[in-house]
């Protein structure tokens, strides 16, 4: 467990601002819910003025409505900002952790250390899984508290249903980085290929429905799998949380099969 | 049982060569040089001991066990790397910290000896410290859980010269204590203090293996003099060792096999202004050795 504390130890800046960032951005938009339920009648009409398209892609769907506590959060949080703010930690992290340092030699002196291959790469897993865990806690936790404070009630489950659907996207993509970097060492196409992979299947989740052949190809995005299907109002969908964690561990087990065999910092 | 021992040992990064079949043997308790010219393999080589790098075909044994997929093995081996690069934002109490954690304890007495020796300041964040200073941290990471057998690329790179000789008494003490020394040098004069044996690699391949007296009488240097007055070419061609003469008026050019003294015997005669001795590049020593085996 060395690599891991340590690893954590030497980021727990970058940890602790993330999460506090993004507990404050949530917060703060739960502590909205008031005045957007006061004023929903004129919003509706606004958001009934724009083109579809534009928000669907920011994660508005139809059936979502805005003006429920559920449908808010949903739309402002969990469709989409919450999602890419956990990706973007988790990529930032797994990409970093093993490819970065390969590239900057540091990969190496750690390597020749009494550490095998397996063990090195699941204790820089375990960084990342640490790392999206704090974060979602502190979500979850400024999520409640706002809902305490404005006398929202939302079962608890739902709450952390919708949590833990977006831990599962950041752990998803940061994995696919970690992958991507265990598979070659090059930090740039890790990041890279993960976030291009993160962008497409938002879009494919966001913009299917709005094609009535194409709609149902949605359920194959991870993103309706993890908070597309409004677990805030619909509750833990297990099946979905299963086959998400299945991918995850998929793209994992073949990133660490290549690291076992490949060589170090070349 | 043999420190290190390679049997066929290859290495292409595609069809970029490493190392070609190379049979390598280390006897315990030796130090031992590994000579070569930038490219020619040193690093790869120590990089497949270590089980960095894994070899395109062969197999290599470090203290009796096989290298591949072998993480215990490394407990007794102490590493440091050619390019040496460490977590910038620690400082070197930390790292030694850390790195003691990964290989289960630490011996602060001794890592505090160390220090003393090298003159390091182990407060100081890794990133504020010059070029020759990480070099003594590397150093001393290698050096302190005590290990059997350390693997040194390039080893004094960067350190001044009274460093580089901490650095010899170091290596003759760990000797002494049993321990086996593995280092890679592309400079003669190091390997040539420190080593009881060199192995000559060029080109992916193992050249020559010597004890390294033997290894100095076959040596060359290329020798220039320049006198008070005008030098008789006739008296030169008859001082032993001397090759390729050339004799211009007031000054001599000659390359010297073995030993100088009868060229400075013969110099002693006349009124030298300046004298001029080169160590010979690793290219003329391996040629040297090259042709006294094939006159052999």
């Amino acid at each position: 467990m060395h690599i891991l504390t340590q690893n954590l130890r030497m980021g727990r800046g970058n940890l602790l601002g993330f999460g506090i960032g993004l507990a404050a951005l949530s917060l703060v938009s739960v502590l909205f819910l008031p005045s957007i339920q006061e004023s929903g009648q004129e919003l509706q009409r606004l958001i009934n003025s724009m083109p579809k398209g534009m928000l669907a892609a920011f994660g508005v769907s139809e059936e979502v409505d805005l003006f429920t506590p559920e449908g808010f959060l949903q739309g402002r949080l969990f469709a989409l900002m919450v999602p890419l703010l956990l990706i973007i930690q988790g990529v930032g992290i797994g990409s970093a952790t093993i490819a970065g340092e390969e590239e900057r030699g540091q990969l190496e002196v750690v390597a020749a250390h009494p550490v095998g291959r397996t063990r090195l790469f699941l204790e820089k897993l375990g960084v990342l899984v640490v790392a999206l865990l704090f974060s979602s806690l502190l979500l979850f936790l400024s999520v409640w508290l706002g809902l305490q404070v404005v006398g929202v009630s939302l079962p608890l489950s739902h709450q952390l249903a919708a949590v833990s659907g977006s831990f599962l996207l950041g752990l998803l993509f940061g994995g696919l980085a970690l992958a991507l970097g265990a598979w070659n060492g090059r930090r740039a196409a890790a990041l890279g290929l993960a976030s291009l992979t993160a962008v497409v299947t938002y879009l494919w989740n966001a913009l299917a429905p709005l094609n009535k052949d194409l709609a149902d190809s949605q359920k194959f995005s991870p993103f309706y799998l993890a908070t597309g299907y409004e677990p805030l109002r619909n509750g833990f969908d297990w099946a979905y949380t299963a086959i998400l964690l299945g991918i995850t561990l998929l793209v994992l087990a073949l990133g660490l099969l290549r690291f076992r065999q490949r060589d170090i910092g070349v | 049982m043999s420190a290190i021992r390679t049997e066929k040992l290859s290495k292409y990064y595609g069809k970029r060569r490493g190392v070609v079949e190379l049979d390598l043997e280390v006897k315990p308790g030796e130090v031992f040089g590994f000579l070569g010219p930038n490219g020619a393999g040193k690093t790869t080589t120590i990089r497949l001991l270590l089980d960095l790098i894994r070899p395109s075909g062969g197999q290599a044994w470090v203290l009796g066990q096989p290298v591949r997929d072998n993480p215990a093995l490394r407990q007794r081996v102490g590493y440091l790397p050619g390019e040496l690069n460490l977590y910038d934002g620690l400082t070197g109490w930390e790292l030694f910290r850390y790195f003691g954690r990964l290989r289960g304890k630490l011996d602060t007495a001794y890592l505090k000896q160390l220090l003393q020796r090298f003159d390091l300041d182990p407060t100081r964040k890794l990133r504020t410290l010059s070029k020759g200073n990480k070099q003594k941290i590397g150093l001393v990471q290698a050096f302190m859980h005590r290990p059997e057998l350390l693997i040194l690329d390039e080893p004094t790179s960067g350190l001044d010269p009274l460093l580089q000789a901490e650095f010899q008494k170091l290596v003759q003490e760990v000797r002494h204590g049993g321990a086996t020394v593995f280092l890679s040098s592309h400079v003669m004069g190091e390997v040539q203090a420190l080593c009881d044996r060199v192995g000559i690699i060029r080109e992916g391949g193992l050249v020559a293996v010597s004890a390294i007296h033997e290894l100095a009488e076959r040596s060359l240097r290329r020798v220039r003099i320049r006198f008070a007055e005008a030098a008789n070419p006739k008296e030169w061609a008859q001082v032993p060792g001397l090759k390729d003469l050339r004799v211009d008026s007031d000054w001599l050019e000659a390359t010297v096999q073995g030993s100088l003294d009868p060229l400075i015997k013969a110099a002693a005669q006349h009124r030298v202004r300046d004298f001029i001795s080169q160590e010979p590049s690793l290219e003329e020593i391996f040629l040297a050795y090259y042709d006294g085996r094939s006159a052999a």
